[in-house]
């Protein structure tokens, strides 16, 4: 059985390669990692994500050689690493452990200074680059540079590991479930963090985790690993939750794979219905004219801006007594935005008036609407595209196959 | 500011392992460190106040004058300090090595020699040697008072550095920090404190043991206990144990005072 994970030509350059890796421990009849090939391309966060012992922090550890390889080839930036210097390697490559491991005895400053100045750069850079990193991680300078790790809390603790892990500018990081140990308040916002201080860095990084939602949320591209870090699917989350590549894969994600398909697209991915509107001040008969056209029970009233003012009902139109169209029915509820995704329309329309959720632009001008059959529709969209990319992408495989057989020298 | 802090997070464990000398913890005002010296103090004047009162024969007179006295405690301190600074040389490197991974074949082996050194009663080693080989004098007792403190340095110095986080020494080893430097610029300075608390109960179980040197004519204020039994003149015994005892307790009080300063700030 081939253990490969590679990944399209769409994809970036390749900056780390693993080819044939294999761990295997004295006394232990089966290898911890089992000949694994993966490509990493450059500037994305691949998720090395399997149930405990399946050997992917051991994967991961092979890397900076934390964890030396039995046989096979690491290949950081297109250099061959598999038998270099392991302290100059790890210089070039940030770390990120769960428990951080920053060192107590010195101050948080001196704790991001590490790598620059193992690497020589001069005073003034590396208190200018201390500077830079507490700000990038959201943490005053002035306030936290002469403070000791344990004056800090469990979130700063981890915010400070990220930073030290940058602070030689390394392309690479290793990240070994960053934040794993963290409250999942504070764990959601430094996810959050991290990703937007990504968007800036677009370090290539590893990220090991066992939990599928933040490989889900964090990953662009995952490798679902089984027992001797074998590959039981490599592609982005996307695809993985659309079309699981096996039963080992499926159950991996569990229950609920839709609902969490949905936390991947937004809003202003699929396209908007339209709903009967009125304009306020419209008459209530050609309201009610406008209600018989359409087979809704209700309309929306906008102002002059176009913002949604009130659902207005027939009933509410016989009851109204005159009085103008802003001050009967209900107001609007469930009022989302483009960029909301498709879990959190659904959640404000479950509970919204007439099971629709109701999008605006950024200054509230009414777009459309969004109801349960949309968002199932789009589902069963997204998962026959996903299908058919996974059967294209095994026919492409095979033809990469051969190409690679015929050229490699 | 930081105070709060600091007394949140003061209450995480410290003492990993029974039988290693305790660390001490509290902060102290500086009324505090003025304590013990002013106790110490008191009871030197009591002492001597307590020899005035006293009529004094010959034989006192000989044991109990300030040339005799200061002759001795020197000699005294002497014999601490230099064992102390070989146990020291010797503990803390072996220390290192046999927290090393590669030497976990003779761990064992080695520590059941630094344990036998603190079993055997120092007086037979001092003893022995004099007997046996006829090696007495300064020389010899270092090499008792040595073979006897070892152990607490050695243990401690092993806890020491077997305490530190895993993960401080992985994330130091995995940002690039050679072997050497985890050992001197990590581990080390966070195995201080246990080390000092090692050296600390060294000095003072060497303050005690060094008035057994007077046997082996390597002087001391054993020498003035001795006299005063041998002659059962008992101000010149009480003199002379009273000295050692606050030799002992001050001793202790700098040490302690070494530790405070010279532990990493942060822990």
């Amino acid at each position: 059985m081939t253990n490969i994970g590679t990944v399209d030509g769409t994809a970036g350059r390749i900056m780390i390669r693993l080819e044939n890796l294999r761990k295997e421990y004295p006394k232990e009849p089966k290898p911890a990692v089992d000949d694994l090939t993966l490509e990493i391309p450059e500037g994305e966060i691949v998720i090395l994500v399997g149930p405990s012992g399946c050997g992917k922090t051991t994967t991961m550890k092979m890397i900076n050689r934390i964890i030396e390889p039995t046989s096979g080839r690491i290949i950081v930036d297109d250099k061959d690493v598999t038998h270099e210097d392991p302290d100059q390697l790890r210089r070039r490559i940030g770390y990120v452990i769960q428990q951080i491991g920053l060192f107590p005895h010195q101050t948080i400053a001196e704790n991001i200074a590490t790598v620059p100045k193992l690497l020589g750069w001069d005073a003034k850079r590396i208190d200018a680059r201390i500077d830079e990193l507490l700000e990038t991680v959201s943490m005053s300078p002035a306030t936290y540079r002469n403070r000791y790790p344990k004056q800090l809390s469990g979130g700063q603790r981890q915010r400070v590991g990220v930073a030290r892990a940058l602070s030689g500018d390394p392309a690479v990081m290793l990240m070994d479930e960053p934040f794993g140990a963290i409250d999942p308040i504070t764990r959601d916002r430094l996810q959050n963090e991290f990703l937007r201080l990504q968007a800036e860095v677009r370090k290539t990084i590893v990220f090991v985790t066992h939990d599928i939602d933040e490989a889900i949320k964090m990953g662009d591209r995952i490798a679902i690993l089984q027992e001797g870090s074998r590959i039981a699917q490599y592609d982005t989350p996307e695809q993985i939750l659309t079309a699981p590549a096996s039963d080992f894969v499926a159950d991996f994600i569990g229950a609920g794979a839709s609902l969490k398909r949905l936390n991947l697209s937004r809003v202003r991915d699929i396209g908007l219905t339209q709903w009967p509107t009125v304009q306020l001040g419209t008459e209530p008969s050609e309201v009610i004219e406008t209600l018989r056209r359409s087979d809704k029970g209700a309309a929306l009233v906008l102002d002059e801006a176009n913002h949604p003012r009130r659902w207005v009902s027939a009933l509410d139109l016989q009851r109204a007594d005159g009085r103008p169209l802003d001050q009967i029915g209900l107001p609007p509820e469930a009022v989302v935005e483009p960029q909301a995704t498709l879990n959190d329309a659904l959640n404000e329309l479950i509970t919204a008036n007439y099971s629709v959720a109701i999008v605006v632009d950024a200054d509230g001008t009414y777009q459309g609407i969004v109801d349960i059959d949309h968002i199932n529709e789009a589902i069963r969209g997204m998962r026959t595209v996903a299908r058919a990319k996974a059967r294209a992408g095994l026919a492409e495989d095979r033809d990469d196959d051969l190409l690679t057989k015929g050229t490699t020298p | 500011m930081t105070t709060s802090t600091e007394q949140s997070l003061g209450a995480e464990a410290t003492a990993p392992e029974i039988g290693m000398a305790p660390i001490r913890r509290e902060h102290k005002t500086v009324a505090s460190y003025l304590l013990m010296p002013v106790f110490l103090a008191l009871v030197c004047l009591g002492l001597y106040l307590y020899v005035q009162s006293k009529e004094l024969d010959t034989i006192e007179q000989r044991a109990l004058n300030a040339s005799r006295l200061g002759t001795a405690v020197w000699e005294h301190v002497q014999l601490t300090v230099v064992s102390t600074i070989f146990v020291i040389l010797i503990a803390i490197p072996l220390g290192v090595f046999l927290t090393r991974p590669f030497t976990r074949r003779f761990r064992g082996v080695l520590l059941t020699v630094a344990n036998i050194g603190q079993a055997l009663p120092t007086i037979g080693v001092l003893a022995l040697f004099a007997v046996g080989f006829l090696f007495i004098g300064f020389k010899a007792a270092i090499v008792g008072l040595v073979a006897y403190t070892v152990l607490p340095v050695l243990r401690n110095t092993m806890v020491g550095l077997q305490q530190v986080d895993e993960n401080v020494l992985e994330a130091g080893r995995g940002m690039g920090i050679s072997k050497m430097g985890v050992l001197t610029r990590i581990e080390l300075p966070l195995a201080v404190p246990i080390i000092l608390a090692g050296v600390r109960t060294a000095l003072v179980i060497n303050v005690g043991t060094a008035a057994l040197a007077t046997y082996i004519n390597a002087g001391g204020l054993g020498d003035i206990i001795v006299a005063g039994l041998s002659t059962n003149r008992l101000t010149v015994q009480i003199t002379g144990a009273g000295l050692t005892a606050v030799l002992a307790l001050l001793v202790d009080y700098l040490a302690g005072i070494a530790e405070d300063v010279l532990r990493p700030k942060g822990l």
